[in-house]
């Protein structure tokens, strides 16, 4: 509870100060990933849905946080920066996966929808599982932008950075993405 | 500037009636504690990904895309090695006909015999002159 109440006071310009620090580097780093670690984890879940891959995506992002956050010129805001290494860790790992056992993208679909089912929360209705059911459906970038926006409320210059897409072209695409999930949510 | 936000937010659901209509949840839960661990397990985690070099070259190599050209090289290098190998044997092994002769020669030399006969030999002082110069291996040679 402390190490909250000592976390919320700095922002992230402080950490960054704080962090180039070399007395005080892990002290920040620290801070970084307590005030970050729950916002990046469900981004990441929502994309990968399995727990422990999850997980191993979050402990990578966090290590490259480590390697280059002395190299990180404040050109983007830290959060945008730490969105965009855990977005492309997770763009990354389905890429892959696809690739390693040369499997079309239906069946990764049909894969992370599997997962879903077992990983759904006990108090989740059906309707919340076909919104997720729907979501699995889009495109991956897509899906991405959807989950940004809707979950997360985030605006479309921050997506923007994080993305490095233009802000209208996000909009288009948050567009056409709830389109889709609404006409799959209604059994249409 | 909060509620401008969350107006243009709600204004880009009204063509998704069910959509607006569900109420927006975390839809995954992380297990209990699990944040706690994580945060403190994470500085031993950098150290090992820093530390194992090894292990990344090996998870590496495991690649399609690493394994694949690192197997042609490897067997580009033994096929390389071997063929220059065999031409540097071939052309060690091979003695001519003169280097069998003189290597003969040299087998068939009696040290002392030739010591006694340098001893008794009259020796001009040009020949003197050439024996103090002269090395064995030049002499080798010259046989």
């Amino acid at each position: 509870m402390a190490t909250n109440t000592r976390m919320a006071e700095f922002s992230d310009e402080e950490l960054l100060q704080q962090f180039r620090n070399e007395s005080s580097r892990h002290y920040a780093f620290n801070l970084i990933v307590k005030k970050y670690q729950q916002r990046l984890y469900s981004h990441i879940r929502k994309m990968v849905i399995d727990h422990d891959d999850t997980n191993d995506l979050l402990q990578n992002t966090f290590i490259k946080v480590w390697n280059n956050l002395e190299g990180f010129r404040e050109d983007s805001q830290l959060f945008t920066w730490l969105y965009r290494i855990a977005t492309n860790e997770s763009l990354t790992f389905l890429k892959n996966k696809k690739k390693r056992f040369f499997l079309p993208v239906n069946d990764v679909e049909k894969e992370l929808s599997e997962k879903l089912e077992n990983s759904a929360p006990i108090n989740a209705d059906a309707l919340q599982l076909k919104l997720q059911q729907a979501v699995l459906k889009l495109p991956e970038k897509q899906r991405v932008v959807f989950n940004l926006r809707y979950y997360e409320e985030m605006k479309y210059e921050d997506m923007s950075e994080i993305l490095g897409t233009s802000v209208g072209a996000l909009k288009a695409s948050y567009h056409h993405a709830v389109a889709k999930v609404e006409k799959y949510i209604t059994g249409r | 500037m909060r509620k401008e936000q969350k107006h243009e937010w709600l204004e880009e659901l009204k063509d998704a009636p069910n959509l607006s209509r569900l109420s927006v949840q975390e839809p995954f839960q992380a297990p209990e504690g699990y944040f706690e661990k994580f945060s403190a397990s994470l500085p031993d985690k950098i150290k090992a990904s820093q530390s194992h070099w090894l292990n990344r070259l090996i998870e590496n190599i495991r690649r399609p895309l690493v394994a694949v050209p690192l197997i042609a090289i490897l067997a580009g290098a033994i096929i390389w090695f071997n063929y220059s190998m065999k031409d540097e044997f071939d052309s060690s092994c091979l003695a001519t006909n003169e280097e069998v002769y003189t290597m003969d020669v040299i087998d068939a030399l009696d040290e002392t015999v030739l010591c006694e006969y340098i001893e008794s030999a009259d020796i001009s002082g040009e020949e003197e002159l050439l024996l103090e110069t002269i090395t064995e291996e030049s002499l080798i040679n010259e046989l």
